[in-house]
């Protein structure tokens, strides 16, 4: 059975909020669902099929009360804040295979306002597999932190050229009202900002913000009757990375893996690529991830950046929603991935859209580099 | 306290109230005395309310609100005219068939009551202006300030230009807790609404029977606004509370506590 346009997603939202210590992370999902399919024109009894992650043990339960819906499928997949992406493959294939035909992916997070260090904390070490981190207490920040330093060393990439990116990101948050930050920065900014995880500094990484968002996806019969027009999943690739008993390799990513599925699924090549959403949970994480996907050579990321490339207006526009650096990362920044590739398709993206936009490229990546991370590459594209 | 949550025109609206828990959906009890509606100021949340309910509830019923975007209510952003915030209440009230009403307002919920009180007065019983003004200008600086924190560009800062010298710092700090909660683009939209906020010419057409309060030591709606009140609305009662600045409510509780009553009781 082929892959391809088996179903779209037809309702996006976007939580607006930022800040929202008053509010619990199920009301912000909740809220975005209700959002999202009043965007596809459907309501809550229409879904089936139900997607979540970021959340412990029970809770898609606890969501399904909450939101009262009975789904056919529920699927909680958590492979970092990528898990969105998958969800959205997964989904593919259940409606595909007649098991759910409306299926909701939602999200919601309060990390900010209650204070979590996403990325920062000591977290690698606590289970067996992560024996080889646990006595370097290596964060996730320190892992990305490693692989820079790694595409430094082999390439002689430069600060600058990373500090571009969040230059870069920042420049499309002024065009977002919604974005956290929306100061324009610029690359002497990024480099005296404090360091972080050397070579990392404050500015080449995500910032830590409340939110959530949903993302509705149905089958190609039905799409043809909501409110919008379906954006298609045209491919999906999914996979986990790991040191592969110890082969570690700090330059190779997932994307390595998932993008060439994505791209023969659905028939189109790097060329044919209108604008890029890419998981910015730092600038090397960007930079790696172009070169892991094939956007250029490996090594060449640095040079493949500079000059506008990413810019709207440049050649490959990429998060032209100011991306986790600038708008907002709650934690798991994967839905908004979707959430702004389907916007741009649609061409709802006022000033920052990108003109004509027929195909989108989605690459989240969960966990951290240079040790365990999941990815997943979605291709989107319009009639 | 017991909350619960009305939809009102699609945005949950959090909803805070007194006695026992009721189902969801059911409209709002008002089992005993006036129903009351407490509306909050700009950048606040209903549950800065939660003592004044208290001191009602034995004789009352008395209900707060988050405004939507505000608190635990949804809705995203801030409505950015008075105009608007009052549409919401007038669906909130239909919604929870809680009229006749008093409408309790403070600062931008004064200003909020007022227009309500203008525009719709079979539906209220009474009308409390608690430290508000019939036009409510912001100053340019502090317009500028909550645009560059929405903007990512100022750090919130709060003072404590809003209370009286004589309130204690708990207070002050516990206050500063609840302004914390609200996204700065949302507080900057309530800004702008209330700079847009002009009822000076119309306020001898409020035939509601009104109370006006005011702190002694308010000087963000300072005493003239509340002479300026009581003067132009007819028949309206005027209580001055001592030693209160902008926020008589967590400052002077009792005071304000039995100001209400004493004009609850005469309706």
């Amino acid at each position: 059975m082929q892959f391809s346009r088996q179903a779209a997603i037809v309702g996006v939202h976007e939580h607006e909020t930022r800040w929202a210590p008053d509010k619990t992370a199920f009301q912000i999902a909740t809220e975005s669902a209700r959002a999202a399919l009043a965007d596809a024109g459907l309501t809550s009894n229409d879904v089936d099929g139900y997607f979540t992650a970021g959340v412990d043990g029970m809770a898609p339960a606890l969501m399904c009360d909450h939101l009262n819906i009975r789904p056919k499928v529920v699927d909680s997949t958590s492979i970092g804040g990528t898990s969105f992406l998958a969800h959205a493959a997964h989904a593919v294939s259940a409606i595909a295979t007649g098991r759910c035909e409306v299926a909701l992916i939602t999200y919601g997070s309060t990390a900010a306002s209650h204070s979590v260090a996403v990325g920062t904390r000591g977290r690698y070490g606590v289970e067996i597999p992560e024996q080889y981190e646990l006595p370097y207490g290596v964060t996730t920040v320190g892992a990305y932190a490693m692989c820079a330093q790694r595409h430094m060393y082999e390439f002689g990439t430069t600060s600058a050229q990373l500090a571009e990116i969040a230059v870069t990101f920042r420049r499309h948050a002024v065009l977002n009202p919604y974005a956290k930050y929306r100061e324009p920065i610029t690359v002497d900014d990024v480099l005296a900002s404090r360091v972080i995880s050397s070579p990392l500094h404050l500015l080449d990484c995500c910032i830590i913000s409340d939110g959530g968002g949903a993302v509705v996806v149905t089958s190609a019969a039905r799409a043809r009757d909501c409110a919008k027009p379906p954006v298609w999943i045209l491919g999906a690739g999914e996979t986990v990375f790991h040191p592969e008993a110890g082969k570690r390799d700090f330059l190779r990513m997932a994307a390595s893996q998932t993008a060439p599925i994505a791209f023969a699924q659905a028939g189109v090549t790097h060329d044919d690529i209108d604008m890029c959403m890419i998981y910015d949970s730092f600038s090397i994480t960007v930079m790696m991830t172009l070169e892991n996907l094939g956007f250029c050579k490996l090594g060449d990321g640095g040079a493949f950046v500079s000059g506008g490339r990413l810019a709207l207006g440049g050649a490959l526009p990429t998060n032209t929603d100011g991306g986790g650096m600038s708008s907002n990362h709650p934690g798991m920044r994967g839905i908004f991935l979707m959430i702004e590739a389907t916007k741009q398709l649609r061409g709802e993206c006022g000033e920052r859209q990108v003109p004509d936009c027929k195909l989108a490229l989605a690459h989240g990546t969960g966990g951290a580099l240079g040790t365990r991370h999941g990815g997943v590459t979605l291709i989107l594209g319009r009639d | 306290m017991p909350t619960t949550y009305y939809y009102v025109d699609g945005v949950p609206i959090h909803t805070f109230y007194t006695g026992t828990t009721i189902l969801p959906g059911t409209p709002l009890p008002k089992t005993q005395g006036k129903a009351v509606l407490f509306l909050h100021g700009a950048g606040s949340n209903g549950h800065v309310w939660v003592d004044m309910l208290q001191r009602l509830s034995s004789q009352h019923s008395p209900v707060a609100i988050d405004l939507p975007a505000h608190g635990r209510s949804g809705g995203l952003l801030a409505a950015d005219s008075i105009e608007a915030y009052c549409a919401v209440v007038d669906a909130f009230l239909a919604v929870t068939q809680f009229t006749p009403c008093v409408l309790v307002g403070h600062s931008m919920g004064g200003a909020i009551a007022q227009l309500y009180a203008l525009t719709h007065p079979g539906k209220l019983a009474g009308l409390v202006l608690s430290s508000t003004g019939a036009r409510l200008r912001v100053a340019p600086a502090i317009l500028q300030l909550w645009q560059d924190a929405s903007m990512g560009k100022a750090v919130n800062v709060y003072g404590r230009s809003s209370y009286s010298d004589k309130t204690s710092m708990d207070i002050v700090r516990q206050g500063w807790g609840e302004q914390r909660k609200t996204d700065p683009r949302v507080r900057l939209g309530d800004f702008v609404a209330c700079d847009r906020f002009d009822a000076m010419a119309r306020l001898p057409e409020i035939t509601v029977p009104t109370l006006v309060l005011g702190g002694t030591d308010d000087v963000i709606t300072p005493p003239r606004y509340t002479a300026y009140l009581h003067q132009h609305i007819s028949g309206a009662q005027l209580t001055m509370i001592p030693d209160a600045g902008h926020i008589g409510y967590a400052e002077q509780p009792e005071a304000m506590a039995s100001a209400l009553l004493a004009f609850l009781a005469q309706l």
